[in-house]
């Protein structure tokens, strides 16, 4: 062997080596921005708000990245318009509501009724006791629902072309006793506020004569103001989270996001980014709420909806704790089959009077039809 | 990638220094232990790293370790045989189009399946193939090991049984490469007889 033959091999395997570790670090864990700001990305058209649809108050925040503005583009045109009703219009009775000495504590609680799946009515009877079609029998409790998935129907909703990838398989639901009804629907006739966006169709069909989509929705008994809607980096589907601030009869106030996460990211996706997708939109998550937080002010948080997450120790889970860093302990039990999907986050502003109530964060035994258990919690604040 | 590892392929066109290897075949065989170590530790990596504060950070670092275990193990093989390395080649490449080809067969039953996800299929099945063996029978240990470890372990969820069958995939795929290097040797030369043909 001749020492020029040996210094060329040599100097050929550091030279691969270099190729494979570069191509490596490209191929494993190249995760793309995933910031996301009020500024508006080329491109991008959708949604546009105007006065006179009365939707000119919602801030939207969306990502920066050019291949993710491109394809939010794509799917935004094929949902209708967020539907905001700020005040509620069922009353509870004034010697009950939560005082600034006295305050009651306030239900939270978070469910994917899975489209048109879940009974909503009988939910909202059975585990917050309000009782929509019989007013006088409802609890004096307040309580505030986070949805995610939820249904609407209308003909106002977009027609896109047949075949337009950005419209997703209409969701498979079981059958159910009762009918269907929308996010808007139900808001209408149990008389609560709610602020409604539409993540994607649910599917190219017209049902009963109506297109429908799905969204997060926040449904309350008390007031709400500062909507906002927060577009997460694309991760192969279009995924929102909304944002709104609730107002206690004390004056206390809440903001609260119901956010939805990708479930399974597709091979290319898991193998350039290292499985970053839920990652990526809890990043784009936690950049808008602290951008919202900057703007607004702190005032306590709850974050709380379906993160498709498959362990509690999920990375993405970890951040938005680092965030919510005053949520209640894990749970152990699954929320959708054998998975912990589901959570609530809470956030204070340091004062010990504002907490999860010990041992009220739960998971509601009953699906109520749905493919998910919903999660309940008590909320103390100051 | 598969096109230019094929390219590759024949190592024993390259030409030969005095011992028979030439910084062709180094090269060729640094790029298919790469790949195929980069791509096993990125599966193997991906569950375990997707429940840290890392995340994908920490999958990076595993592929990025593991390519190197890969080019170093195949580099030390292609100096030696160079038969084995072109075996591994065929080996990518029959992993490569089985998996891309089997995905693209279930990609019509899969919302939004594009092109390039059986393209990344096909690129896991390809490392898997350049070293079959190991990676089945640590895949074999990785699904028995996690699988009891979650019937048996709280806390222990179905997901890190998942993750223990890829890692075990990706750590018997790195250990059949390790090994085959630390046993590598030079084939023996082919006996030439020579036959005398008498034309009366």
């Amino acid at each position: 062997m001749n020492g020029t033959s040996r210094l060329a091999r040599a100097r050929a395997a550091v030279g691969s080596m270099i190729v494979v570790t570069l191509g490596a670090v490209v191929i494993a864990g190249c995760v793309p921005s995933h910031t996301v700001s009020r500024s508006v990305t080329a491109g991008r058209t959708c949604p546009e708000m105007t006065d006179q649809r009365g939707l000119a108050e919602i801030s939207w925040y969306r990502p920066e990245h050019e291949g993710d503005a491109r394809q939010l583009e794509r799917w935004c045109l094929t949902v209708g318009a967020p539907v905001f009703v700020p005040e509620p219009t069922a009353g509870r009775p004034e010697e009950h509501l939560p005082t600034e000495e006295n305050p009651a504590p306030l239900l939270i609680s978070t469910w994917n009724p899975n489209a048109g799946a879940g009974e909503m009515l009988r939910f909202l009877g059975d585990e917050l006791g309000h009782a929509c079609d019989d007013p006088s029998t409802s609890s004096d409790r307040h309580f505030v629902l986070l949805l995610q998935e939820a249904l609407r129907r209308g003909a106002d909703i977009p027609n896109p072309p047949v075949g337009d990838p950005a419209i997703p398989a209409t969701v498979v639901e079981s059958d159910r006793p009762t009918p269907r009804l929308d996010v808007v629907e139900v808001a209408r006739r149990c008389g609560l506020s709610l602020f409604y966006a539409a993540a994607a169709r649910n599917g190219p069909d017209v049902r009963d004569g109506l297109r429908e989509e799905k969204g997060n929705a926040i449904l309350s008994t008390l007031p709400l103001s500062d909507p906002a809607v927060v577009e997460l980096p694309f991760e192969g589907a279009r995924r929102i989270s909304v944002v709104a601030t609730l107002t206690a009869p004390g004056g206390a106030t809440l903001r609260v996001a119901s956010v939805h996460f990708l479930s399974t990211a597709r091979p290319w996706r898991i193998l350039t980014t290292g499985n970053a997708s839920r990652y990526r939109e809890a990043s784009g998550l936690l950049d808008a709420l602290r951008t919202i937080e900057s703007e607004q002010g702190e005032i306590p948080a709850i974050a709380a909806g379906d993160l498709n997450t498959w362990s509690q120790r999920e990375t993405a889970l970890r951040h938005l704790r680092t965030y919510f860093r005053d949520s209640p302990p894990p749970l152990e039990q699954p929320t959708r089959g054998g998975f912990p999907t589901d959570h609530i986050l809470f956030r204070g502003t340091g004062s010990p009077a504002e907490r999860v109530v010990t041992g009220s964060y739960a998971r509601v035994e009953g699906t109520y039809n749905s493919d998910h258990h919903p999660l309940i919690a008590r909320l103390r604040l100051r | 990638m598969l096109s230019v590892l094929a390219g590759s392929a024949d190592v024993r066109a390259q030409t030969p220094d005095s011992d028979g290897t030439s910084a062709g075949t180094v090269v060729a065989s640094a790029l298919v232990g790469g790949y195929s170590g980069a791509i096993l530790g990125a599966a193997g990596a991906i569950i375990p790293c997707s429940q840290t504060y890392e995340g994908p950070y920490c999958v990076r670092a595993g592929a990025v370790l593991s390519g190197a275990v890969g080019v170093v193990s195949a580099v030390l093989i292609g100096v030696k045989d160079t038969e084995q390395i072109n075996d591994r080649f065929a080996g990518a490449g029959i992993g490569f189009f089985a998996g891309g080809g089997a995905a693209l067969a279930l990609s019509t039953f899969i919302q939004r399946f594009e092109p390039r996800d059986a393209l990344a299929v096909g690129l896991v099945g390809g490392a898997i193939g350049a070293s079959p063996v190991g990676a089945a029978i640590g895949l074999g240990v990785g699904s028995a090991v996690g699988f009891v470890l979650w019937r048996t372990v709280p806390g222990f969820e179905m997901p890190d049984a998942l993750g223990a069958a890829l890692a075990g995939l990706a750590l018997g795929g790195l250990t059949d490469w390790a090994i085959s290097a630390l046993h590598a040797e030079r084939p023996a030369p082919a006996q030439v007889f020579s036959l005398t043909v008498a034309v009366p």
